[in-house]
């Protein structure tokens, strides 16, 4: 749906207020970094951007090292400009008034940013030399003029509390604003290769699966579910995680995998604590032929070291030993009060609390394994048919494409 | 084909009523307080519902105040009756959350609420509950059926124990799964106030009633254009409350069909568990005849519940309205064994339950009991 519905009474608006309109500069981070590379970090970020921005009619335009979004219906400024501050990549992002260079017109918008009290400068960045006025001079006449439209204004040229800034741009245009609004900052999703995630329904997996994307990570999810043991209400909530994940990683698809014959078998013929070590191999090695399916790289976790039983470094060392391709596990120097400050800030976490059991706490031993030896653990695990096994949960997939 | 035995949490329609209420939206949707003569015929209709409604219940129509359902109807009744701004609430640890959470809102807003003991199967202790009430006592809630044991109180001599001991303490009684279910005559149950709902006796979700004795006045959480004598504001839902004055009558015509009906269920059920060990019912006596409530050790009521639902066998486990909340909070109030606690499965019948489907349910819940244990327990 374009939310455009307001356009009529936009440009009559417009008609009656002038024709100067508000535009969106947005900076990016590191990607100037890359050399050789720029064309490709750019394309995804402009990508990146468009695609949380389908659901607004707008223009878009590049202006040298930075973004440009006009003719945007107003009354969705700060939905656009929550979109655009969390998509990965951006520095941080302005409204700004853009007006004919000339300047009467510039003064005139400079004294709208203008601070209502305070002390301020103004900042002018002339890339238009064909303007008669230089950089300096344009500061100091701006500067004199808010001063003059309101006297308890203070100018602090070193540390003042608000900066006006002006940018006389080659087009013929200059952009006035004020406020730059810090964004996310990170490498855009798409440029960091593709690893799968696995989404368990708790507070860390999806704050795992936001760092990852933040280093510009794609994202594909995997869930264990073990239905009747665990409900379709666990399933739903991780599929409501997902969509949230989603909102960072922009694309998300998740790959539902039925436990229950793992588990079951496992309870079977294994002794109860090494239950979850065991488990969580399982875990491991249905993650990697999912990512060498999808062309994938790597595994993500959201252990934490300690955290639990199966996170302490001996289970994860037993965990980690089936894998062949890397396993990242972001949260692992993070404490849980950490995490949970993410999980918030990302919209996790009120959704990550909700009362489903998941695949990890039906059969919980009474006391797990914490030092479990690889030797050992492997030849426990030798009483199962471990390849049949993996075999029939990969066929047991149920993929579910998040929208 | 779905059998479901989950009735406590809510109960398919009755075609007929659905009909009816469908009608209400398409050909008689004429707003009852507008002033053609086809409104005035909707605010009839309306007026012989309340008279219906009433006279099911034994009271008078103005006794009867229409609402979105057993929620509202409860919020009205704990929070309406607040007059004084100080004092104290008696309430059952075994309340429904439509009531056990709105009397603890009032904790606060400065009112102190005491909580009463129930007893191992449900029920009320009643002395202990007497006991809490003092001169300072505003009001008492009691439910009458307990919705996840089934236990039915004895409503009229709590009502009369409270008043004794403090007349001016307003008493509610929660109905909602006693009417229809259980008899009901609220002159005879002498409670101030009394909540009902729609969706639990093959009416449909969104309406239900409160009953307020004449005389005992109430302040309105809802203001607007004065519908339901002021207590209720809002366009009424006419569908709704037409349906619902014909489900409670009829619910109530096939009470005691129902309750012999019940009974041999509940006894082949009983029937199919008996080879199984380490299972109890937590409420044998004055209990419901459509609740039937079970607590099996070691494992747990989700997981037995999801795999009958594999054969399209529905039941529940504690509450619907709390399976929010991760442990219940009756299994806890009625003192249940540790390894019971999770273990509690309800199985809550209708009318449209046949034989069949409950022997296939007892079959089947035996069967996966034993599949369970084995896989759990090794």
């Amino acid at each position: 749906m374009l939310k455009n519905w307001q356009n009529a009474f936009y440009n009559y608006e417009k008609q009656c207020w002038g024709n100067n309109m508000k535009v969106i500069i947005i900076r990016y981070s590191e990607i100037h970094l890359k050399g050789n590379n720029r064309d490709f970090f750019e394309s995804a970020l402009v990508n990146n951007i468009k695609s949380v921005l389908k659901d607004y009619k707008y223009d878009f335009s590049r202006s040298n090292a930075r973004y440009v979004v006009r003719n945007f219906d107003e009354v969705y400024l700060d939905e656009i400009i929550d979109a655009i501050r969390n998509v990965f990549g951006v520095h941080s992002v302005s409204v700004a008034e853009e007006v004919a260079t000339d300047y009467a017109q510039i003064s005139r918008a400079a004294l709208e940013f203008a601070p209502q009290s305070g002390t301020f400068k103004v900042s002018t960045n002339r890339a238009d030399k064909r303007f008669h006025m230089p950089s300096m001079k344009v500061s100091a006449e701006v500067g004199g003029d808010i001063l003059k439209h309101n006297p308890e204004l203070k100018v602090d040229l070193f540390n003042p509390e608000h900066v006006v800034s002006i940018d006389i741009r080659e087009n013929g245009k200059t952009f006035v604003y004020s406020e730059t609004i810090k964004a996310v900052n990170g490498m855009p999703v798409g440029t960091g290769g593709k690893g799968i995630v696995m989404l368990s329904g708790g507070i860390d997996s999806p704050v795992a699966a936001y760092m990852m994307a933040k280093r510009g990570m794609s994202l594909r999810a995997v869930h264990f579910h073990s239905f009747p043991y665990t409900s379709m209400q666990a399933k739903q909530k991780v599929l409501d995680l997902a969509k949230i994940v989603k909102k960072y990683t922009l694309r998300m698809t998740v790959d539902v995998v039925s436990f229950t014959e793992i588990q079951t078998a496992i309870h079977e013929k294994c002794p109860e604590e090494y239950m979850i070590t065991i488990m969580r191999r399982f875990m491991m090695r249905i993650a990697e032929r999912i990512a060498k399916n999808h062309g994938a790289g790597a595994v993500i976790t959201g252990e934490s070291l300690g955290q639990v039983a199966s996170q302490t470094l001996e289970s994860i060392t037993s965990t980690n030993s089936v894998a062949t391709i890397p396993v990242f596990r972001p949260l692992i120097g993070f404490d849980k009060d950490e995490i949970i400050e993410i999980s918030q800030k990302i919209g996790a976490f009120e959704t990550s609390i909700l009362p489903y059991e998941d695949c990890c706490t039906i059969f919980l031993p009474k006391r797990p394994v914490t030092k479990p030896r690889l030797a050992q653990v492997e030849k426990i695990e030798s009483v199962l048919d471990v390849e049949t096994l993996v075999e029939n949960a990969l066929n047991s997939i149920e993929t579910v494409v998040i929208d | 084909m779905i059998h479901y035995f989950d009735n406590c949490a809510t109960t398919r329609v009755d075609d007929d009523l659905a009909e009816l209420i469908a009608q209400y939206h398409t050909t008689k949707y004429y707003n009852p307080s507008a002033r053609s003569s086809f409104s005035l015929q909707i605010a009839n209709d309306i007026n012989v519902a309340h008279e219906k409604v009433a006279k099911a219940l034994g009271v008078t129509a103005q006794e009867i105040v229409f609402t979105s359902g057993g929620t509202e109807s409860n919020n009205l009744a704990v929070f309406g009756s607040l007059r004084a701004k100080h004092g104290n609430i008696v309430v059952t640890a075994a309340e429904h959350s439509a009531v056990f959470n709105t009397v603890t809102e009032l904790v606060g807003r400065g009112y102190e609420v005491r909580y009463a003991n129930v007893l191992q199967d449900g029920h009320i202790d009643v002395d202990d509950f007497i006991s809490k009430v003092d001169s300072e006592t505003l009001l008492a809630c009691f439910m009458h059926v307990n919705n996840e044991t089934g236990a039915v109180n004895d409503v009229r001599k709590i009502n009369a124990l409270v008043k004794s001991k403090n007349s001016k303490t307003v008493t509610f009684s929660d109905g909602v799964q006693a009417v229809g279910k259980v008899p009901v005559n609220l002159r005879y149950l002498g409670v101030d106030l009394y909540s009902f709902a729609g969706h639990k006796i093959h009416c449909t979700k969104g309406i239900g009633g409160l009953y307020v004795k004449a005389g005992v006045r109430l302040v309105p959480a809802v203001f607007g254009g004065g519908q339901e004598k002021g207590l209720r504001s809002g366009t009424e839902y006419v569908g709704g409350i037409v349906a619902l004055s014909i489900a409670i009558p009829r619910a109530q015509s096939l009470l005691e069909q129902n309750c012999v009906q019940y009974s041999t269920y509940k006894q082949i059920v009983r029937n199919a568990l008996q080879g199984i060990t380490d299972w109890q019912e937590n409420c044998t006596e004055d209990v419901s005849p459509a609740i039937m409530s079970l607590a099996f050790a070691d494992i747990k009521g989700e997981v037995l519940l999801h795999m009958l639902e594999q054969y399209d066998i529905i039941v529940g486990t504690g509450s619907a309205c709390s399976s929010k909340n991760k442990q219940s909070r009756i299994a806890k109030a009625i003192g249940l064994n540790a390894r019971y606690t999770e273990g509690i499965l309800r199985i809550s019948f209708s009318k449209y339950n046949t034989q069949e489907e409950v022997e296939l349910l007892a079959e089947k819940l035996a069967e996966c009991v034993l599949q369970l244990r084995k896989t759990m327990l090794g």
